[in-house]
Formats: C-alpha cells, structure tokens, sequence
C-alpha cells in the first residue's frame, strides 16, 4: 500500500482513482472482510461524489472520506460484531499449516496478525490501522476519529501493547508478508 | 514485533484488496443516485398522508376503507396550500410530455393523521429495474410492478395521497454484461395509482427529457400536479397539467443540493443552497421556494433556516430534509461537531419564523458522527413524525418520543433500494 499523500484536483474521477485503494485498505484493516471494506469505501466515495463541488473545496478532501468511511465502519462493525467472532473463531479453526483462507471469496488471508488485529476493540484498531498503515500523524487521527490527540496516543499505546501481547501468546509465528 | 514490520506486514496483508481493479465510477453514479432518490422520495412523500383516513370516512359511501376497526378517524381536509388554482404561466418545459396522461392524486389526509393510516411504500429492489409495493408496518410485498417496455425504474417520489407516485425511469442506454442500463440517453416519468389495497391500478407514461438533465433527485406534489427535477446545478419546475415548465438555474455561483427537494402543496418548493464555484453564496440553508413568483431563484425563495444552524460538522452533516404538506414546518437533520463527540438530532423548524419549534428524535451522541439520521414521513402538520436513525424508527407524537418498528428497504446501515413514502 502506499503511503498517505494529500490529494488536490477538482476532477472526482482523479480524485477517486488516486485515493480509492488506500481508503479500501484502511477500511480492510479495521473491519477485516474484503466485500465489506469495498461496500463502505464506495459509499464514501459516492457521497464525496453527490457533494463534490463542497468537498473538493476542503483542504483534504480524502480526509473527508476517510472520515465517512471510518463512521460507516462502527455501524458495519457493530452489527457484524457476532458475525465476526463466528468468522474469527472459524478461522482459527480453519487455520493450518498451509495457511488457508477462511472466506474463498475474500483474498484476505488469515494470519496471526490479522486475528490479533481482529480481536483489537474497534476503537484502538482504527487508530493503529491509521497511524500504521496510512502513515497518518497523531494529530490527523484525533481529527479523523473526533478524539483527543492525548486519547489516540492512549489507544495506540493500548492497541500496540494488546496487539503484540496477543501476537507473543500465539503458537503460530506470523507469517511473512508476501 | 517492532513497528517497521508490523507497518510491512499490514501493508502485505491488505494488499489483496488494494491490488484489484477499481470500480468504475458509474458505480458510484448510482450508489448516489439511489440514495439521493430515496431522499427525494421521502421528502415528497412525507406528504404522503393518511388516505386510508379519507377512505375510512367514506366507506359508508361504498368506497374501500382501510381504517382500523373501531378506530375513529380524522375527516380529510384539503391541503391549506394546494388550493385548486391554474398552474403558472410557464413556457413548454424541456423534452416531451403528455399532459393527458396525468391524473390528480386522491384525497390527502387529515392535517393530523398518523402514520398507521398511510401504510404503503414504493421501493425499487437494486438493479432490477421494478419496483415493489411494501407495507411499512409489516413488511409484506403487496406487488412487483415490472416498467414499461424498454424502461428501467431508477427512482420514485409520492404524492400525498399514499396511493400515487411517479417513477423515474432510464430508457435505453448500453448495457455491456449488466442488466443495468449506462449512459441512458432518456429519462422518463411514469405515474402509478394503487388500488385501496396496494395493487396496481395502473401505469402510465407522463413524460420522458434528456437523461443528462434529470438522472438525480425528484419530488412530486402533494396533488401530483407539479415535478420538480435536479438539473445539475438547480431544477426544472414541470406543470404536469400543463406541460410547461421553468428552470430555476442556480445564481451567485452557489448550486441547489440534488437530493434535497420536497413539496409542500403545489406551489411551495423546499430545498438546501449550497455551495458551489463560491464556497459561501449569500443564503445558504434551507430555503423555500413559491414557484409561481417571479424572478430568479433567490428572488423568488426565501431563506428559513440558515447553515451553520444545522451543520456544525460539515463533514458529517446530512442533506435529507423535509418540508411539512402545509408547508408549515421543515424537518432537518442538525449535526454537531466533533467536540470529543457529534452530536445527530433531527429538528422542527418553523418555515414562517424560522424558529425551532421540536426536536423530533431523541439526540444521539456518538464519538464518530453515527449513522445516517433522517426524517421519514411527516403528517401535513408537523405533530407526527416518523425518523430513522441507528437502525430504528422513532415516531414522535405531540411532544412524545417512542420506537416505532418499520421495514424500509435496508441493505446494512444504508437503504437498500430507492423507496417513496
């Protein structure tokens, strides 16, 4: 995935094309189920889209989206919330050596890392997804999420230290990317 | 683990996801499009009032009523501001119209009917180009209604009556491995009546203009008389009486919100000025329109509730709202934030002195900006009103706040599928 980096243009088509899979991949990150993720990413996009000529005029319009998408999120995770234990239980269940897929339907593979994630509240699984995979400042993460910057540090800490914790009492060591 | 390979190994995990193929952007073009008809819909349907009341009166005059047994009901009144009157003297609108074809919806309820007596919806099932008749309340499909030949229903819109709506379909278009039609080169309008009991009555083509104008938001009169339709940046006013019509173009550089039209009557058009080229055109909010004064768009509206009254958090604010039938009141989402938290309530404002009058559901305090929160059906007074927000309906009576159970189309958080009420 690539970096973070701001875009500025007045075109939605270019403004889509060149943000649509970093907002995807976020949004797989924290709710962990491709179709989900592509769900709620075009509905942020789309609503950029109906206000567009008020939201290319943000400074950050990606920003914008990524906000959307972010609250689209809580409302798709709380009501997947007993999907998701199912899924995440299936696929512990499922996991093996070779490190199947539990969903053949969803590319994400299942890892360590990915149910450890997984297992992480909500709340500190966006901050570290933003703060880890979109290379986001703490202050953009206060911003985005409509928290302090002292909460995200807080969540970040909490989510780094639950996240290795989970990772050290696996059996399985994470496997590498590929 | 340190923090570069656990940067790595996230970046690697979701790259599945991030290496496929973008959607086309006509994907958003209708995910917006359905979603900007539903609230078009809604808005002119909150007319949509209680005719089972008009029906109940007159059952004993052979008619087929749908009021509650043992239930008293309000006489039907008519609508304070849709007095009989000849439409305004407009040109011949844009496209070609059949004024023959048009026929005046049926009695509109009681200034305070409830919302049991107006049980029927109109929703469009994603990408099959029907349409479907379902009760509110219960949830049962009454009918399927498929289009006209070579049409594919893309939106729809009520008018007070709960038994008439227009139809909004795509005609012709490229359809390459989809049942769905692109690039549509025509747009048309098709008016249904339901029979007392939800049937089909019947389906008849009122008109058809140029897809570039008039592939987004709608709403239709409370007597069905008059359309109006986003037209990229204001909209077009249609007598469907008449055939005639006029285009309110945009002015000051600001554009009109293409989901946020609704009728009160059919002379008074409530819709949200935004901003466009210029970020802070004179008189952005609410504003209400009387189609029949002169001048341009702002000349002829007036500013009711201004912007920053509703949105205090332009990034989560949303843009559904509603004029009451009497044209007294509109109903608007007002979000504040983010202070630690948003704050999502939906308000009664009063269209003479733009005063708030009710707060209609009950504030939802969220550390993220929460789900979509919109009113849904009103009754031509404003006293009752039905709200979704959260997953839940929430009806407020007189000042009385409970949970209501409705089944509108719903895929997730978001409405399934395009629905007038």
């Amino acid at each position: 995935m690539s970096r973070y980096v701001p875009v500025q243009t007045e075109d939605f088509a270019e403004f889509y094309e060149a943000s649509y899979r970093r907002v995807v991949a976020l949004v797989a990150a924290i709710v962990g189920d491709r179709h989900q993720a592509e769900d709620i990413a075009q509905e942020a996009f789309s609503r950029a889209l109906t206000r567009w000529q008020r939201v290319a005029r943000y400074d950050l319009p990606e920003a914008w989206v990524r906000r959307v998408a972010l609250r689209l999120t809580v409302d798709a995770t709380r009501r997947m919330r007993r999907a998701r234990i199912m899924s995440v239980l299936l696929a512990a269940g499922q996991r093996g050596a070779s490190g199947r897929r539990y969903d053949p339907h969803d590319p994400l593979e299942v890892t360590a890392l990915s149910l450890a994630l997984m297992r992480l509240p909500l709340a500190q699984r966006q901050v570290l997804v933003l703060y880890y995979l979109a290379d986001l400042p703490v202050d953009d993460i206060a911003r985005d999420c409509g928290i302090s910057v002292g909460t995200v540090r807080t969540r970040l800490a909490a989510a780094r230290h639950r996240l290795y914790r989970e990772l050290r009492e696996s059996d399985e060591e994470v496997p590498h990317a590929r | 683990m340190l923090d570069d390979p656990l940067r790595e190994q996230l970046a690697a995990w979701v790259h599945p996801v991030t290496s496929q193929p973008i959607p086309d952007i006509r994907v958003l073009r209708r995910r917006a499009r359905r979603r900007g008809i539903r609230r078009a819909v809604t808005a002119a349907a909150i007319a949509g009032v209680v005719a089972a009341v008009a029906i109940g009166v007159t059952a004993g005059l052979g008619g087929a009523g749908r009021s509650e047994g043992g239930r008293p009901v309000s006489p039907p009144v008519s609508p304070p501001v849709s007095p009989p009157v000849s439409p305004p003297a407009w040109p011949k609108a844009p496209g070609t119209w059949h004024p023959g074809a048009w026929r005046a919806a049926g009695p509109l309820p009681a200034a305070d009917a409830a919302p049991a007596e107006q049980p029927y919806i109109v929703m469009l099932p994603v990408g099959r180009g029907t349409a479907q008749v379902r009760n509110m309340f219960t949830g049962q499909t009454i009918a399927t209604i498929a289009p006209p030949h070579g049409q594919f229903f893309a939106g729809v819109a009520a008018a007070g009556d709960d038994r008439t709506f227009v139809l909004q379909a795509e005609v012709g278009g490229q359809t390459p491995n989809s049942p769905m039609p692109f690039n549509a080169p025509t747009a048309a309008f098709d008016e249904l009546r339901l029979t007392a009991g939800g049937e089909v009555q019947y389906l008849t083509v009122l008109g058809t203009v140029p897809a570039r104008t008039a592939l987004s938001g709608f709403a239709i009169s409370q007597d069905a008389s008059m359309l109006a339709y986003f037209t990229g940046a204001g909209f077009e006013t249609v007598s469907l009486r008449t055939g005639t019509g006029k285009h309110w173009l945009p002015v000051d550089h600001g554009v009109v919100a293409p989901y946020s039209l609704s009728w009160a009557g059919d002379r008074t058009v409530a819709f949200e000025w935004g901003s466009g080229n210029n970020p802070h055109p004179p008189g952005m909010g609410i504003r209400v329109l009387n189609v029949a004064a002169p001048g341009n768009l702002l000349q002829a509206s007036r500013l009711v509730v201004s912007y920053g009254r509703y949105c205090g958090a332009r990034a989560a604010c949303q843009d559904g709202q509603l004029i009451t039938p009497d044209a007294s009141r509109v109903l608007v989402t007002r979000v504040v934030g983010p202070d630690q938290h948003y704050t999502d309530s939906i308000v009664e404002y009063s269209v003479r002195t733009g005063r708030q009058l009710a707060q209609v559901m009950p504030t939802v305090r969220t550390p993220y900006a929460g789900p979509p929160c919109v009113p849904l059906w009103t009754n031509p007074s404003g006293q009752q009103v039905i709200s979704f927000c959260g997953g839940h309906g929430e009806r407020y009576d007189h000042g009385h706040l409970s949970r209501l159970t409705v089944h509108p189309p719903m895929y997730g958080m978001n409405f399934g599928a395009a629905f007038a009420w």
